[in-house]
């Protein structure tokens, strides 16, 4: 398209404005409605700021989570070799395309009170996940940590495995191999992994009003808050909204800067 | 004491079976083409690859049987210096040669005491806080030589340990790790492609070829004697093949070659490429061996030239710049070379 040269064909050109204007024109116009005049007053009604906290708690615990067990499950789908493997990852990286509201329904007769482990988790330590923040968590948990497997996979995939041989011929064991060498030679791609879910964690909906409910100040996380608040007070939505997005803008600027630069090329 | 190693290992195409022995304060130089299995050998020695069948014994202690005895990596006293020496990025020098100890459990505070000393030993005093980034080849290589005498190792292997550099840093690197070389007691065994490399650092080299041990000796007795082309080519010289018949050979091709004495039987003619003497004309006189051929490709090295020439018995001849200059030789050229029998080398095949 620069002055000189060969000119890209129009229609392709006409077709591809067409499709960013689809996906910005939303952004536009979510970003028009915003009250910025009372933006801090909209944000603080109980309402909201019971939601954005508890945001913030669940995502991060499942954050956390996704990282001390997604971690070790894709040194294994990366590092060793067993029967049925593609299957595994298959089933790990699901999460990522099933509707969240039938993961939801997954987790409710999983660990729901009737679930499979539930009832054993209610019957031996009377623990009831559902209608609770754990649940909470624990559904964004599910919905988030293939991002994390997926992107620490591929770090550890494309990393020289010679480093780890080197640290063995030194006197290290597997686990401080692992500790020692591979993590720090990972850390970008476990980091970039690590937003994504906190992110997606962010944002989740479905699974989350499906198993853990809709309870202000113990599940109705900001998602959550957004839907109902936009029938009684859109203000307050549209505020919520924003916050959301401008997460999402951050994350994604750190990962292009910081990140995805090295990590991903 | 020292290393005795008995390997037969399949890896993807690669047949390997070796047997190879190193003693104490010996340097082995491993020499072979790519794709020959040389770094396969120092991975089985190293115990990053188990062996199928055999025995790897490193003095008195079994390290793997191929069968129920594998010691892991971590647990043999083998000191590797890598390929492109593979210093942890993540860490500066100090804490680099300071891993294998603090691995062992040795507190930080003493690790980094010896390593301190050995950055000192390898001329690196001043870099001991430097990121492996900031260091160029050569300071890298030495790092590396010290991360890995750090644990004083009964056995050194070194891969390739100056393919990495350029050439202006080499022969300056080649020297100083020469020296540390020298001071280590244990048994060092290091794997090149470079001759240069294997005559400046080992005592003994061993020719890998195809997975297998082609020949072991001397540079001298390798130049002297070569046994495979690759072994000729690396020493520079025509290596032929045939039968010997007391006072000569006959090729493989059906020439005949005259010799001092060959004995007889199958045997191996060795022809430096400066004893043979280039004609455009058939020469008369005292040389015993005239063999006619054509040019068919000159290659020129500086102040020497080298006249590559095809016909019943293939040469390549050495010759001056002038000298080509007078023969005016061209690709295609008709030629005859001379050779005294005196000049031409023939053994046992």
């Amino acid at each position: 398209m620069s002055g000189r040269g060969r000119r890209a064909p129009w229609l392709l050109v006409l077709v591809a404005l067409i499709a960013f204007a689809f996906l910005a024109l939303p952004l536009v116009g979510l970003i028009r409605e915003v009250p910025w005049r009372s933006l801090w007053d909209d944000l603080s009604e109980p309402q909201a700021r019971a939601a954005l906290r508890l945001s913030m708690v669940c995502s991060l615990w499942a954050t956390f989570l996704a990282v001390v067990f997604g971690v070790p499950l894709a040194w294994v789908l990366a590092r060793q070799p067993f029967p049925g493997k593609s299957l595994v990852r298959a089933l790990v990286l699901l999460p990522m395309v099933v509707p969240p509201v039938v993961g939801g329904v997954g987790l409710f007769y999983a660990f729901g009170r009737q679930g499979l482990a539930g009832r054993l988790l209610y019957d031996w330590f009377g623990i009831q996940l559902t209608f609770s923040t754990a649940g909470a968590v624990m559904a964004e948990t599910f919905v988030a940590m293939p991002f994390l497997v997926i992107t620490v996979e591929a770090a550890l995939r494309a990393m020289d495995r010679r480093y780890e041989d080197a640290a063995a011929t030194l006197g290290a064991s597997q686990l401080a191999v692992f500790r020692r060498v591979t993590l720090p030679l990972i850390k970008p791609g476990l980091v970039a992994g690590a937003l994504l879910t906190w992110a997606r964690a962010l944002g989740e909906f479905g699974a989350t009003i499906t198993f853990a409910g809709n309870i202000q100040g113990r599940t109705q996380t900001t998602p959550l808050a957004v839907y109902l608040l936009l029938e009684t007070n859109p203000r307050v939505a549209i505020g919520l909204s924003l916050v959301l997005l401008a997460v999402c803008i951050a994350v994604l600027a750190l990962l292009r800067d910081r990140w995805l630069g090295s990590a991903w090329g | 004491m020292g290393l005795t190693a008995h390997i037969e290992l399949r890896l993807g195409s690669l047949d390997l079976a070796i047997d190879l022995e190193a003693r104490d304060a010996e340097t082995v130089a491993v020499l072979g083409p790519n794709g020959a299995g040389k770094t396969t050998l120092l991975r089985a020695v190293a115990g990053l690859l188990p062996i199928d069948s055999g025995c790897i014994r490193l003095d008195d202690q079994v390290i793997d049987d191929g069968e129920r005895i594998f010691v892991p990596p971590e647990r043999r006293p083998i000191g590797v210096v890598f390929q492109d020496y593979l210093l942890f990025p993540h860490l500066d020098a100090i804490d680099n040669v300071a891993f294998g100890l603090r691995s062992r459990g040795i507190r930080r505070a003493a690790a980094n005491r010896v390593a301190a000393e050995l950055l000192e030993q390898v001329g690196l005093g001043e870099q001991k806080h430097a990121k492996p980034a900031e260091l160029s080849g050569g300071q890298a290589q030495r790092v590396a030589l010290a991360r890995a005498l750090a644990i004083q190792p009964r056995l050194l292997l070194l891969d390739e340990p100056l393919a990495a550099l350029d050439v202006t840093a080499r022969a300056a690197v080649r020297r100083d790790l020469s020296r540390h070389l020298e001071a280590f007691d244990g048994v060092r065994l290091l794997v090149t492609h470079d001759p240069l490399d294997a005559a400046a650092l080992a005592d003994r080299i061993v020719i890998l070829e195809r997975g297998m041990v082609v020949q072991t000796g001397s540079l001298a007795d390798i130049s002297t004697h070569p046994r495979s082309d690759y072994a000729a080519e690396l020493v520079g010289v025509n290596l032929l093949r045939g039968t010997a018949h007391t006072d000569h050979v006959t090729l493989t091709t059906g020439a005949d070659i005259v010799v001092p004495d060959a004995g007889t039987g199958p045997a191996l003619v060795v022809i430096h490429p400066r004893s043979i003497a280039v004609h455009r004309t058939p020469p008369s006189g005292s040389p015993r061996n005239v063999i006619d051929g054509r040019v068919d490709a000159i290659d020129r090295f500086g102040d020497r030239v080298r006249v590559h020439i095809t016909g019943d018995v293939p040469l390549v001849a050495e010759i001056t710049p002038a000298a080509l200059h007078d023969l005016a030789l061209d690709a295609g050229a008709p030629v005859w070379a001379a050779i005294k029998a005196t000049d031409i080398n023939a053994y046992p095949a």
